[in-house]
């Protein structure tokens, strides 16, 4: 009884130590070659919102990162406060969230409390209706394009479409998305700056 | 020598994985807006599949019949997972475009088909043959999907690169083919001319 | 509440898997001969989506992101899917083997079905929550359904048609497809 069951068990304990070895070698492949690509990954993320912030705050000659804030999940990060030989101009955060597919925001923020500019990091909703929110080229009825319209807007304004903000025709979803990004972005900014002074 | 240039034609026109076999559609259609993205796309299956042949030849006879599968989806998997990382760091443009359809790589039946049917019973060479020669057929109609798209789409081609020329003026454009309708009318035409030289030759 | 339904419509029509994400055209193409065939394939299939999203998305966000394994993302979620199509081939073989026998092959092919992977990787790309997952995953997989079953009835509809001989067999699928996906495209304007 006991040789005929110990038959049968040792081929599945061979497959299944086959198997384990090919699953361990290829993890550990897998292992090695993120190893090695993510400082680059990460490198890269750091390069394009750091540059980001620098088309915000152009005049900025230094930034400080703030990392105890309030959030309920990770769709805020990359909170840094603005600041000009030392003296605090303004702050800058990104926003992550739905629109019609999804988007990444950087939103800037100045002392006085005004938006000082918001750009699109990256955007995946429809080409010709969401996607020409991002686009340079789309001018909408002011005649500017869908991202600028923010800028010089106050930050606790209620950001109501139609009123204040322009909406795409045809990418009603994508409009109210990415206003509802700007207003969580300055509902933090507006807090972190009143506490600044 | 010329069995050889059979296995590696095999996959341009006789068995092209996409227009004749039938597989390995959903990347043909998902990321052909834009030749840069077809060309990507095509490479990068073309990576995964030609990896995943050799080593799966090389290691053909100490991979048991029983647990092959998941042993082929795990060989699979590594060499995807690799590309994913390596287009990340190096060409994050490209990752980006490609969206969820790159990891989608290790699905592609492609891929699966030709491991189990060719080479877990064949030698390195043929197997590297082989993978070549599927890969291109494949690339080659995803790059002639995504032209056609593109140029007719868009107006544009080579968009997402520095070499990008705007070809229709925006009046010209016929926006059908960026969108999913149009990638569905391309590929069954060309299906349909694939078919009639088929139906030519053999006849 | 809104937010739910939303999503649930999007990804079942606005979104439709097949006809406007382009995935799991493999199973449309070759499992919609017969419309009985298509709707059991795409009631086996939204089973293995539905467990798969259950059991990728807290192996993830529990245990992967902590461990800093984000990395192994596609190779274990991969390997969970064959070994649930493994399960479910194995509970069908016992229970229902009618519907065993006529699926053959194409109940195996379940694994290498693109919205299968993709609605779980979407998931975690998308950072929805647990339950919105699980609703996004059911919309889904309800979307397969609709355009499978919607494809067989079109192709019996086709058998009695006069093809041109160039588009005979399966380019002229892709034409229908065209259209079906041309018609789905009138929902996107449905969630304003």
């Amino acid at each position: 009884m006991n040789a005929t069951s110990k038959n049968s068990f040792t081929p599945i304990i061979k497959l299944g130590i086959t198997l384990a070895l090919y699953a361990v070698a290829a993890c550990a492949i897998l292992a090695i070659v993120n190893y090695i690509t993510l400082p680059i990954i990460t490198a890269n993320k750091k390069h394009d919102s750091d540059s980001a912030m620098k088309r915000i705050f152009n005049t900025a000659t230094s930034f400080e990162e703030i990392t105890d804030f309030d959030t309920d999940n990770n769709s805020i990060n990359n909170l840094y406060l603005a600041k000009e030989d030392g003296k605090t101009i303004g702050a800058v955060v990104q926003v992550t969230g739905a629109t019609y597919d999804k988007a990444r925001i950087i939103l800037g923020v100045s002392k006085d409390l005004t938006i000082k500019k918001m750009e699109f990091l990256e955007l995946s909703d429809s080409p010709g209706f969401g996607l020409k929110a991002s686009d340079s080229q789309y001018k909408g009825k002011n005649g500017k394009t869908f991202y600028d319209q923010f800028t010089s807007l106050p930050a606790t304004s209620k950001l109501v479409i139609g009123q204040d903000i322009d909406a795409i025709t045809g990418a009603t979803i994508t409009t109210q998305g990415v206003t509802a990004l700007v207003k969580k972005g300055c509902a933090l900014l507006t807090s972190i700056l009143g506490s600044e002074n | 020598m010329s069995n050889k240039l059979v296995i590696f034609t095999n996959g341009f026109i006789k068995n092209n994985p996409l227009l004749v076999l039938n597989i390995g559609l959903c990347s043909a259609l998902g990321v052909t807006s834009s030749v840069f993205n077809g060309f990507g796309m095509g490479f990068s299956m073309m990576f995964v599949l030609l990896m995943s042949e050799i080593v799966i030849s090389l290691f053909r006879k100490f991979i048991p019949s029983a647990v092959r599968l998941p042993i082929f989806i795990i060989i699979i998997a590594a060499f995807t997972t690799i590309v994913q990382l390596l287009l990340q760091a190096f060409l994050p443009s490209l990752f980006k475009a490609l969206g969820v359809f790159l990891p989608l790589i290790v699905v592609n039946c492609i891929i699966m088909g030709r491991v189990e049917s060719f080479a877990s019973k064949n030698t390195v060479i043929n197997s590297v043959l082989d993978a070549l020669g599927m890969g291109l057929g494949y690339t080659i109609v995803l790059v002639l999907i995504s032209l056609i798209r593109e140029v007719l789409g868009g107006g544009t081609i080579l968009s997402g690169t520095p070499f990008c020329l705007t070809l229709l003026p925006e009046s010209y454009r016929i926006g059908l083919f960026n969108s999913a309708p149009g990638g569905f009318l391309v590929f069954g035409f060309l299906a349909a001319v694939v078919q009639n030289i088929k139906k030519e030759k053999d006849s | 509440m809104l937010e739910i339904c939303s999503i649930f419509i999007k990804s079942a029509i606005i979104d439709n898997v097949v006809l406007l994400q382009y995935l799991a055209i493999c199973p449309f193409i070759g499992m919609t001969g017969d419309t009985k065939k298509a709707l059991g394939m795409g009631l086996a299939t939204t089973f293995v989506i539905m467990l798969a999203t259950i059991v990728t998305w807290p192996l993830y966000n529990y245990v992967m992101v902590p461990l800093g394994l984000e990395f192994l993302q596609t190779l274990l979620f991969i390997l969970i899917i064959a070994a649930l199509v493994q399960l479910v081939e194995f509970f069908l073989k016992k229970k229902v083997v009618s519907l065993y026998n006529s699926m053959g092959v194409y109940l195996a092919l379940i694994t290498t079905n693109c919205a299968v992977l993709g609605v779980t990787i979407n998931c975690i790309s998308k950072n929805y929550s647990y339950a919105l997952s699980i609703v996004y995953a059911f919309g889904t997989a309800l979307g397969f359904i609709i355009s499978m079953v919607v494809m067989s009835i079109v192709r019996s509809r086709l058998k009695l048609a006069k093809v041109p001989k160039a588009f005979a067999g399966t380019p002229i699928l892709y034409i229908c497809a065209s259209l079906l996906s041309l018609a789905f495209l009138g929902f996107k304007g449905l969630i304003k």
